[in-house]
């Protein structure tokens, strides 16, 4: 081997050994340590499902029903779509751990550099779920003996390969439009066009018309690398296998010359946009004028909040997306489940009321990053950026539901509507609101985190914040659940005005928080700058 | 890059030209668990002098101005500015004072003109004196191309001088600067050099760490220097302008640089490698 290629093969080894300690180094602060635990028992025991169940599972029922290829395809179809869902929402996996600015201090070439970078992705943990699917579908093919194991692990290979670079050109792609305010709204628009219109679509269609959508999709699927890789598994002639992997290989090549591409296109961010020198010296904006509202002492911190929600994409597309929510509710109704249209209706405003935009509102200070350490010098309590944080969240958020309550006002305007229905939706909102603010308050001192304000995917939220949502949003669901199953919806009807007093309960300990966070948040203030800031 | 600030005499505090002490601290310690990073550490600085604290690397000197500007607050011993008992929760002195802080402590998501009006109306200043401080600044430190940028967008140098902009902006009595020049070109540094003389000589107080030497010897009136967390030596440095020396241990030293290797321990190791 030439001495150039053993140095580098040395120098990745060393950098993925570095992303790995990088690892255990976050895993080992209180927090990420608890988080690591759960996440590898997480991981691990979903290798092992998806080993035993997932890939032999799936071999077995392919075999049994005589549809080998078929169901395979569709088993690593759905591999590929987990470990895309987890890079996305985990910020695993594809997502490279070093820049190439980083990797340009050490002698490496561009090319190797790119190799560093996504072999160091390709090791991280997210893919090992992948590989075990995989490798299960391979092995349960050969042990059945539908597939030559050969041929089915160099697939699993291949697969794995593809799977990964399809994830990193995808979220390339989102990554680039997520720089630019017009990129931002194509994008989410087109989610929600999906996620709204195609549910709606689908079920206008004729059984047969789906049924033939399906076959295309099938049809496509073949030649696309989950179907391919499908082929390969089951047993076939060598010429044909061949075939396969020369199309497989063409795939691999294909996105990595496009991966490489893409990576090297300069990036349209707006956030380096210069206006015109004369530009306002002092901004008079709508949020200047809102800030002003609060008073000369919290009408700055006020305006500085409103700004870092509204700067926030993934704030910002909560703020804008959130009211949209309730075009779900006409979906809710789907299958044996059937709360009613005011059982679904309070459901989605209580969650848009508080679960949809937690990251900022339950970690008020994580998004300042170093600038947290501003706050113990400015004339002003540590308190007072934290109320200030607080009352902009809740502005937000009775702005969001408001204009929610409008567009369920108008989406639903056939749908028989009392005043107790619109009591009781309000009240429900306002508790949302309310409560969670108040718990905000709280979680910001005892769980705070230091988030990456531009990142879109990360699960920003700390610890304690997910506690506090998976309860705060699953107990009021299992529990009205119960109600209107056991009672029928008319029950929220005949207690109308339990909403309201929860709202006023929740009132009485947001009031109590706001004014009485001072001495918690002075016996913790230097642990949250440090943890936030990242300062020793 | 050139510019002046105009001198108006529009106050926040308190009067500036009092004989007195600026900044007192009495046996300040500051623990990190088993770890001691300040010990005990006894200092006055007067009013309306430029002061230099001095120390290697991990000498405690962050620590220090951080207890002096209300981001940590001391294990014990005590701290007094302009007069006044000074903790974490001393609102009114915090008007009187300007700091800029170890890593900035900038709001990165705010534009320039942004972050200096919310710093300066955090400080009570009148909306028209924000509006005319705020563009004063910008144009005279360089910022007017890229004050419609992001804060986190700005090149470190930029960075420095937008956290100096907000440590003087409302025109502090006493103003702490942890590392101030470093990452400044040499023309934006010699303005706020100039600066901080007039400063000074307006009879308020400086109290600044710094790495490089040459700055201190030139432009401080008096310097500490700090090693492992407790005082090291105290002296004045108007002697080395007039050709003099620095006494210590009872030997005399024609530079500062002589001095500090002196106290912090000479260390030219060989790497044989290299």
């Amino acid at each position: 081997m030439e001495m150039w290629t053993v140095e580098f093969l040395r120098q990745g080894r060393a950098l993925i050994g570095l992303r790995y300690r990088l690892i255990w180094a976050q895993a080992r602060s209180s927090q990420g340590m608890i988080s690591a635990m759960l996440a590898l028992y997480l991981l691990g025991a979903l290798g092992a499902l998806l080993f035993a169940f997932g890939g032999l599972g799936a071999a077995i029922a392919a075999i049994a029903l005589g549809q080998g290829e078929s169901i395979s395809r569709w088993m690593l179809t759905s591999l590929y779509a987990n470990g895309f869902g987890l890079s996305l929402l985990f910020g695993f996996g594809a997502r490279a751990a070093f820049t190439d600015g980083a990797l340009r201090g050490y002698p490496l070439r561009a090319g190797q550099r790119f190799m560093v970078r996504h072999g160091i992705g390709l090791f991280d943990p997210v893919w090992i779920v992948l590989v075990c699917g995989a490798l299960g579908l391979a092995i349960g093919m050969f042990w059945l003996k539908a597939g030559d194991l050969g041929s089915g692990l160099f697939a699993a290979l291949l697969f794995i390969l593809a799977s990964y670079l399809t994830t990193a050109v995808l979220l390339s792609i989102i990554n680039r439009l997520m720089q630019t305010r017009s990129g931002t709204a194509i994008l989410w628009g087109g989610v929600l066009v999906i996620f709204s219109v195609g549910p709606l679509v689908a079920s206008t269609l004729e059984p047969s018309t789906t049924r033939a959508i399906w076959r295309g999709l099938d049809a496509v699927l073949r030649w696309l690398p989950p179907g391919v890789a499908a082929g390969m598994m089951v047993s076939g002639p060598v010429t044909s296998h061949l075939m396969k992997a020369m199309v497989l290989s063409g795939w691999i090549a294909g996105l990595t010359a496009f991966l490489r591409w893409i990576e090297h296109r300069p990036v349209k961010s707006d956030a380096g946009t210069v206006s015109p020198v004369d530009a306002q010296v002092v901004s008079e904006d709508t949020i200047a004028q809102v800030g002003s509202l609060f008073g000369r002492h919290y009408g700055p911190l006020v305006e500085k909040s409103l700004r870092y929600h509204l700067r926030c994409n993934l704030i910002r597309y909560s703020l804008i997306t959130s009211p949209l929510l309730v075009i779900i509710i006409r979906f809710l109704d789907a299958g044996e489940r059937k709360g009613g249209f005011l059982f679904n209706s309070a459901l989605v405003f209580y969650i848009l009321s508080c679960a949809t935009a937690a990251g900022m509102m339950l970690n008020l200070l994580g998004f300042d990053g170093a600038g947290v350490r501003r706050y113990a010098v400015i004339p002003a309590p540590m308190g007072d950026a934290l109320r200030a944080g607080s009352m902009a969240s809740m502005l937000l958020r009775l702005t969001v539901v408001l204009t929610a309550f409008v567009f369920w006002l108008a989406i639903y305007w056939k749908e028989p509507k009392s005043w107790r229905m619109m009591v009781v939706l309000i009240g429900i909102s306002l508790t949302g609101t309310v409560l969670f603010n108040g718990i905000g308050l709280w979680i910001s001192i005892f769980s705070a985190k230091s988030v990456d304000f531009d990142s879109m995917w990360n699960n920003r939220l700390s610890l304690g914040a997910n506690a506090v949502v998976l309860t705060g949003v699953l107990v009021p669901f299992v529990f009205g659940s119960a109600l209107v199953r056991d009672y029928g919806q008319t029950i929220l009807l005949s207690f109308w005005w339990a909403p309201w007093l929860t709202f006023l309960l929740s009132l009485a300990f947001y009031l109590l928080s706001f004014f009485n966070l001072d001495g918690a948040l002075r016996m913790k203030s230097e642990s949250v700058i440090r943890r936030i800031s990242g300062a020793n | 890059m050139s510019g002046s600030l105009k001198n108006d005499k529009i106050e926040t505090g308190g009067s500036a030209d009092q004989p007195g002490i600026a900044i007192s601290l009495d046996r300040l310690t500051k623990r990190y668990g088993s770890f001691t990073a300040v010990d005990q550490l006894t200092l006055q600085v007067p009013r309306g002098r430029l002061f230099g604290f001095l120390g290697p690397n991990g000498a405690g000197k962050s620590t220090t101005i951080g207890c002096l500007t209300g981001l940590l607050d001391p294990t014990s011993g005590q701290v007094e500015l302009l007069g006044e008992r000074f903790n974490s929760d001393s609102i009114v002195l915090k008007r009187r004072i300007g700091v800029m802080p170890e890593g900035l402590a900038l709001f990165d998501q705010l534009y320039a003109n942004e972050f200096l009006a919310f710093t300066a109306r955090m400080h009570g200043l009148e909306e028209e004196i924000v509006r005319q401080r705020v563009g004063e600044l910008i144009r005279v430190l360089d910022l007017t191309t890229a004050s419609r940028k992001r804060l986190a967008d700005y090149s470190t140098g930029m960075r420095k001088k937008v956290a100096f902009a907000a440590a003087i902006i409302h025109r502090p009595e006493v103003l702490f600067l942890d590392e101030p020049f470093e990452s400044i070109d040499p023309a934006g540094v010699a303005m706020l050099k100039d600066w901080l003389r007039r400063f000074v000589a307006d009879g308020r107080t400086v109290f600044m760490t710094t790495h490089v030497l040459e700055t201190v010897e030139r432009l401080c009136d008096d310097v500490a220097i700090i090693k492992g967390g407790q005082l090291a030596w105290r002296g004045e440095l108007e002697c080395l302008a007039s050709g003099g020396s620095l006494e210590c241990d009872g030997e005399r030293f024609s530079t500062l640089e002589a001095l500090f290797l002196h106290l912090v321990g000479e260390r030219y190791n060989h790497l044989d490698w290299l």
